[in-house]
């Protein structure tokens, strides 16, 4: 090609273009977040070390979690969005709603619970927990991630797993979802009444995680009568990025 | 009915009742009701297909909507049109954004299953859709179950002789 006619082709092809257009501020799809997670492998080791895992998603259906599930803890999975699933009432939620699990009982070897206690009120914080102790096995592990201040990040958030450290934090465009005063860890003690912290892990995200464990008799008995289910029996603690 | 690779499809008029087995490659964009058995093929739920059967199969993938209990061999992929509402079993599950799912998913490799939930589940295991969802072993055993009961079904059927399950209608 000669030079004119190279000059000529490519002035032929900056006339085809379009004019830049302005940027224009469109609404996006919801902003993702990315936090650590410094208790979920814990909780994928505890579950896995037991036969035939069972465990329950407190959560919507999101493939990060089930394709980890599956390929971490191999386990069968309950997905129960209990959130997703509370009636409407006038004002946004229902009061009266209180969450029904329908596990059998000590039927689940593990439980993930993120950002769900946060949205109820403390009737229903109550009923939730008293549901969780009831379907949880002896041993069995409760993962709850929690925001300490919920103005980091308002609104509800959908949390999905990407990596054994890492959750992805999704927020939905559900208005209605407030957030319920913040409970300290005294108030999760008082709720998990035959629970053992195993860790606990405040996150400088301000939010925190907490793994705890079901108090197992035939341990107990096994350790001389020692109890095992007293959730102020904090293992380990820490302070994490 | 085939398509351009050679893989046989159910178009968008047809219904079929009764129970569909065979060793070839699916794609159903119509409707069926009743058992698809595929254990060794792959199930392709199309975009406008609609299937009110349980399923057994090497590979499901579901674009449209499933009403019954899924198991398969390899994997079960909802993609992100597919609605499925019932009990999944395979060792791999992949769900895309924008699917819809309303049920339990087994993964579990082990073929042990716990015995006091599958106790618990025994009066329970009926099972088609999100009934079987309240006990919570009601799948327990499906993969191995189910695997064996699949073998047991294409033995039987090698061994009977062939009877019209199928009927075909024009919707």
């Amino acid at each position: 090609m000669t030079r004119n006619g190279y000059l000529g082709a490519l002035a032929t092809k900056l006339r085809r273009q379009p004019p830049p257009v302005a940027s224009v501020e469109t609404p996006g799809p919801p902003p993702e977040t990315y936090r650590a997670t410094h208790v979920l492998s814990d909780f994928a080791a505890a579950v896995r070390a037991r036969p035939a895992p069972i465990v329950l998603d407190l959560g919507p259906a999101l493939g990060g979690n089930i394709t980890f599930l599956g390929e971490w803890i191999a386990c069968k999975l309950f997905i129960e969005d209990l959130l997703g699933k509370r009636p409407a009432g006038p004002g946004g939620d229902d009061d009266s709603w209180q969450p029904r699990l329908s596990q059998p009982d000590e039927s689940v070897d593990g439980v993930l619970c993120w950002d769900v206690l946060d949205h109820l009120d403390d009737a229903a914080r109550w009923a939730l927990a008293a549901e969780l102790s009831r379907v949880l096995c002896p041993a069995g592990v409760l993962l709850l991630y929690q925001r300490v201040d919920p103005r980091a990040l308002p609104g509800r958030l959908v949390y999905e797993i990407a990596g054994p450290d890492r959750v992805c934090l999704h927020r939905t465009d559900d208005a209605a979802q407030g957030i319920g005063q913040p409970l300290k860890h005294r108030d999760l003690e008082a709720m998990f009444k035959g629970f053992r912290a195993v860790k606990t892990v405040l996150l400088k995200s301000r939010a925190r995680e907490v793994l705890l464990r079901k108090a197992d008799p035939a341990t107990a008995a096994a350790c001389g009568g020692q109890p095992q289910g007293e959730v102020n029996g904090t293992a380990r603690s820490c302070i994490a990025e | 009915m085939e398509d351009s690779n050679g893989i046989v499809g159910i178009g968008k008029s047809i219904v079929v009742k009764g129970e569909l087995s065979g060793n070839e490659d699916l794609r159903v964009e119509g409707r069926v009701e009743g058992k698809i058995d595929l254990t060794q093929n792959l199930l392709t739920v199309g975009e406008s297909g609609k299937v009110k059967a349980q399923i057994f199969a090497k590979t499901v993938v579901i674009i449209g909507e499933v009403l019954g209990n899924v198991t398969a061999v390899e994997k079960v992929s909802i993609q992100e049109k597919g609605v499925v509402d019932g009990d999944i079993s395979s060792p791999r599950v992949a769900i895309a954004e924008g699917a819809h799912f309303r049920g339990s998913i087994d993964m579990r490799r082990s073929e042990s299953a716990k015995p006091a939930v599958a106790a618990a589940a025994a009066g329970a295991v009926s099972s088609t859709g999100p009934a079987s969802k309240a006990g919570a072993g009601a799948g327990a055993a499906a993969p191995a179950d189910g695997a064996s009961a699949a073998r047991t079904r294409s033995s039987a059927k090698q061994e009977a002789p062939p009877a019209p399950v199928a009927q075909i209608h024009k919707a």
